[in-house]
């Protein structure tokens, strides 16, 4: 009798031990738990109907409907009836009593299996079945942090893996988890491990079994976690302001498409905008909405305090594809006010004033435009905690002082002073810009240039009320509002930004008039307004591949990791949008600069650029 | 020759041999890109995959000469180069040639021999020469070995040792047909050609003396940049780094990743390597030169698996050098 059963044991091990391998081993096998799972099932038990809890997802609507599995789904409950809290049916080995959840697995110990169990209740054992189950329950274990992981392809994940007995722990890979780092920082029995998700791989549920060879010589095969990879969502925000302006809470409307990577419409889930100061901020809630077959369509209330440049996040969770979002930029400027007096005394005009928005002081600079008859007097402070002050020789007939706005607050003038009567002409805020950028000049000269460029001016201004119009617009660059779209140009081209007209600009140190054309080939310091910009000057063979790193690659990275792509397969991630062709005009200029011997000359330099300026490479 | 010309002919060639060896492009492709460095290719699949027939066209459409030998556990390694016979009348030994002296050499099922028998072609295959009674005999060129081989848990076959397949260029998995259609195909094309051996209708593309110069263009008109150089040498360090590995690509299989890359450039036309060149070959390249330590091979890991982590952490090089 003993020797039937030892036979039925090593035949039922002999069986079980191909199924196992034949899971842990062949990737498109076992990848499939359903497949897996309904195999086992049948093999070993023909007649009973189990369900699976978990199944290989396909993108798209066919993950709709499919609840993921609890934590615990090691194990698969049943309802069929059993002696617990041990039950070993040789016609039905996967049936197994446990606790909840059941955290240890199958332990082999020499020549034969053994369950490792904690808890009772009684569940199937859904893969690795092992020819001689046995439910114990031992101070032993195997066991990690995270028993159901999510992620996506091309994502990481890390887990901890804690065991109680010494040895060495080799997580198994499959081709599509492989184990990017392990690591055992300090505790014994205590292990770090990082899996990175390659990029192919088809959403489903997967397995994760680890050996532990025990220094005793046992080795402890676990199933520790699943790991559930979704297709990643896809955020796009196809509608919003790129700049809103105004005082108190301010309303946006964001409108978007999630979409799989494959364009498919997600059709459940929410979305939550956020506005963040850097990537790396958690950012304010500002509304929330819901995802209907691939659209949302947010309200947003922005908080008053909220002032400046901020990413617009809107982040998708769901049960469909893994959280993505997509973060665009809003300006939220806001409106500040100038408190200002004119006092005369002994023939002196003084001017002092406060900018301000709320309670906040503000930074920058203001002009103070004083007219004395005819006479035009424009002058530049610096503010000081929001304060300035302005001291005039003579009893002026008016004064205005405008703020020229930054990245956070809006441009502004304030007319503080105007003495009764016909004005003698109207005059520009450009007269000021003019008189800045040449501030630089000998006074005398300034003088005569100042004067025929207020009477050319008089014939473009009409009135006062029009400048105002005029200097209210977005055009309005204020001090320190600068933009520079590329920093990599040929010898001899010219400098292509925007900024306030009053700023100095200093190229090398020096002093420059606007446009500005670069020297000769080499590293230039652009210093605009305060700002200093590196700017590389490159014949067109280094000045093709400066831009690329530069410009391109940051554009890319923002989309796909291009660490170990090669420029046709960035260019790749392009292929089914509008920008293709460009996408693959840059890749095919940089590879003949970078890897080939081919002359390369200004046009293809330039046709990259405009190729790069069509993608919105630059900023 | 001018590369344009090489991927002109190149694409011809890639044609005709497709006409027969249906719904496997790639392979072809990577098979000729192989033979114009002279490079030996190991096709390794299942039974039935028209590894043969691939084998058989291609020397076909080369115009070059073609012998094949069927490798049994009872092959001797005189068969495959050659012996001296005593001839009675002359009374001295006369040199037989074995099937070794010909440009195209199908060693089909190669693993069916001894290992003795397979190392028989180990200086064939490198320096393309054969030492017979310690008379060494240079072969003719080109030379290059297509040899088959049938994954070794068949029954009756020997692994081939590690020296051999690092003289392998290439390693190509055949594979099944795709898709229904290229089953179907493959049945059509069958009851058109109303033979079982499409091969003998094909006729050269090119001859000899082309197929030479079109070695020679590669050789001598590809360029590889330092970056390039680079690159492979980082990935094959990266996969002779990896933990798993007893024993990683050698130095020979770095040279055999760049000879091919080379090819690959001028099958499209470019005188110049890109990284993509090297990333297309990368695993029929290497990862038959990888030996995995014994434990990681038991859970299964794979030379494949290594090369796709060394694929993984090597950066291509994109940036301006410093």
């Amino acid at each position: 009798m003993d020797r039937v059963r030892v036979s039925i044991l090593v035949f039922l091990l002999s069986v079980l031990m191909v199924l196992s391998l034949s899971f842990a081993y062949v990737p498109e096998k076992g990848l499939n738990l359903e497949n897996v799972t309904k195999s086992l099932s049948s093999e070993a038990n023909p007649q009973k109907d189990v369900k699976s809890t978990a199944g290989v997802e396909k993108q798209g609507d066919q993950n709709e409907g499919k609840a993921p599995p609890d934590a615990d789904f090691t194990f698969k409950p049943t309802t069929e009836k059993a002696s617990c809290p041990v039950e070993i049916r040789p016609t039905d080995p996967f049936l197994v009593c446990v606790d909840t959840p059941a955290k240890g697995i199958p332990i082999r110990k020499g020549s034969y299996w053994e369950m490792l169990v904690k808890y009772d209740g009684l569940y199937y054992v859904p893969l690795e079945g092992q020819g001689l189950i046995k439910g114990i329950n031992d101070q032993a274990y195997l066991q990690t942090d995270k028993p159901l992981v999510l992620s996506h392809p091309g994502g990481e994940f890390s887990m901890w893996v804690n065991s109680s007995f010494p040895g060495r722990l080799v997580p198994v890979n499959s081709n599509y988890l492989v184990v990017s780092n392990i690591s055992q920082p300090s505790v014994v029995y205590h292990w770090r491990i990082t899996y990175k998700v390659v990029e192919n791989t088809p959403p489903g549920y997967y397995p994760l079994f680890f050996l532990l060879n025990a220094s005793d010589g046992v080795i402890a095969n676990a199933l520790l976690t699943w790991v559930e990879v979704l297709p990643k969502a896809v955020v796009k925000i196809t509608s919003m302001p790129s700049q809103l302006s105004g005082n108190g809470t301010l309303e946006m409307a964001v409108g978007g498409t999630v979409t799989y990577p494959n364009g498919s419409p997600v059709k459940g889930g929410t979305i939550t905008i956020t506005i963040n100061r850097t990537k790396s901020e958690k950012g304010i809630v500002v509304g929330k909405g819901n995802v209907v077959n691939g659209t949302f369509n947010v309200s947003c209330s922005i908080p008053p305090d909220a002032i400046g440049k901020y990413s617009v996040v809107a982040h998708y969770r769901g049960p469909y594809a893994y959280p993505g979002n997509s973060d665009p930029e809003v300006m939220i400027k806001r409106h500040p006010s100038i408190n200002a007096n004119v006092t005369v005394s002994e023939g002196m005009t003084y001017v002092r004033g406060f900018v301000h928005y709320g309670s906040s002081p503000l930074k920058g600079s203001v002009v103070v435009v004083a007219r004395l008859g005819e006479k035009l007097m424009k002058i530049r402070r610096e503010l000081e905690n929001g304060s300035f002050s302005v001291k005039l020789d003579g009893k002026v007939d008016e004064v205005e002082v405008a703020y020229g706005g930054d990245g956070f607050y809006l441009p502004t003038r304030k007319v503080i002073y105007r003495k009764k009567g016909p004005l003698p002409g109207s005059f520009h805020i450009d007269h000021i810009n003019s008189y800045l950028r040449l501030s630089l000049i000998p006074l005398s000269l300034l003088v005569v240039v100042g004067a025929g460029f207020i009477v050319a001016r008089r014939r473009r201004a009409s009135t006062v009320e029009d400048v105002l119009r005029r200097e209210a617009s977005e055009e309005f660059k204020g001090p320190g509002e600068i933009s520079l779209g590329r920093r990599v140009y040929l010898p001899g081209e010219e400098v292509d930004f925007t900024a306030s007209p009053e700023c100095d600009v200093l190229l090398d140190g020096k002093p420059v008039e606007r446009p500005i054309k670069l020297p000769a080939p080499g590293e230039h310091a652009l210093e605009v307004c305060g700002r200093t910009f590196e700017i590389h000057v490159l014949p067109p063979r280094e000045a093709i591949i400066k831009l690329y790193e530069l410009h391109f690659l940051p554009f890319a990275q923002s989309a796909v990791y291009v660490d170990n792509r090669t420029p046709y397969e960035i260019a790749g991630i392009f292929a089914s949008s509008d920008l293709s062709k460009e996408a693959m005009l840059v890749a095919t200029t940089f590879a003949l600069a970078k890897y080939s011997l081919r002359r390369i000359n200004e046009d293809d330099f330039q046709r990259m650029v405009g190729a790069m300026e069509r993608m919105g490479v630059f900023e | 020759m001018e590369v344009g010309e090489l991927a002109s002919l190149s694409s011809q060639i890639v044609n005709a041999i497709s006409e027969v060896y249906i719904g496997n492009r790639d392979v072809v492709e990577k098979t000729l890109a192989a033979a114009l460095v002279n490079g030996n290719v190991l096709f390794e699949d299942h039974p039935g995959l028209g590894k043969t027939l691939l084998a058989k066209a291609f020397s076909r459409v080369l115009g070059l000469d073609y012998r094949r030998i069927q490798f049994t556990p009872d092959l001797l390694p005189a068969d495959i180069v050659g012996t001296k016979v005593w001839r009675q009348n002359t009374g001295t030994f006369e040199l037989v040639k074995g099937p070794v002296f010909t440009n195209v050499l199908l060693a089909d099922e190669i693993n069916r021999a001894p290992p003795k028998t397979q190392s028989a072609l180990l200086e064939a295959m490198e320096e393309r020469q054969v030492t017979i009674e310690g008379e060494t005999l240079k072969l003719e060129r080109p030379f290059f070995v297509m040899a088959t081989q049938n994954p070794i848990e068949y029954e009756g076959t020997y692994p081939l040792p590690e020296a051999q397949l690092d003289r392998f260029l290439l390693r190509l998995s055949v594979g099944y047909p795709k898709t229904l259609e290229d089953e179907m195909a493959i049945l059509e094309a069958r009851l058109r050609w109303k033979k079982d051996d499409p091969t003998v209708d094909l006729r050269p593309v090119i001859d000899r003396e082309t197929f030479l110069e079109m070695q020679m263009t590669v050789e001598k008109s590809v360029y590889v940049s330092r970056p390039v150089l680079r690159y492979i040498a980082e990935l094959v360090r990266n996969a002779r780094g990896d933990e798993r590995v007893e024993a990683g690509p050698s130095p020979r299989g770095a040279l055999a990743l760049l000879k091919v890359a080379k090819a690959s450039a001028a099958m499209e036309g470019r005188d110049f390597v890109i990284p993509d060149d090297v990333k297309r070959f990368v695993f029929e390249a290497l990862s038959h030169r990888v030996v995995i330590k014994a434990e990681y091979s038991f859970e299964g890991v794979t030379g494949g698996e290594v090369v796709e982590r060394a694929l993984q952490a090597t950066h291509v090089p994109k940036e301006s050098e410093e």
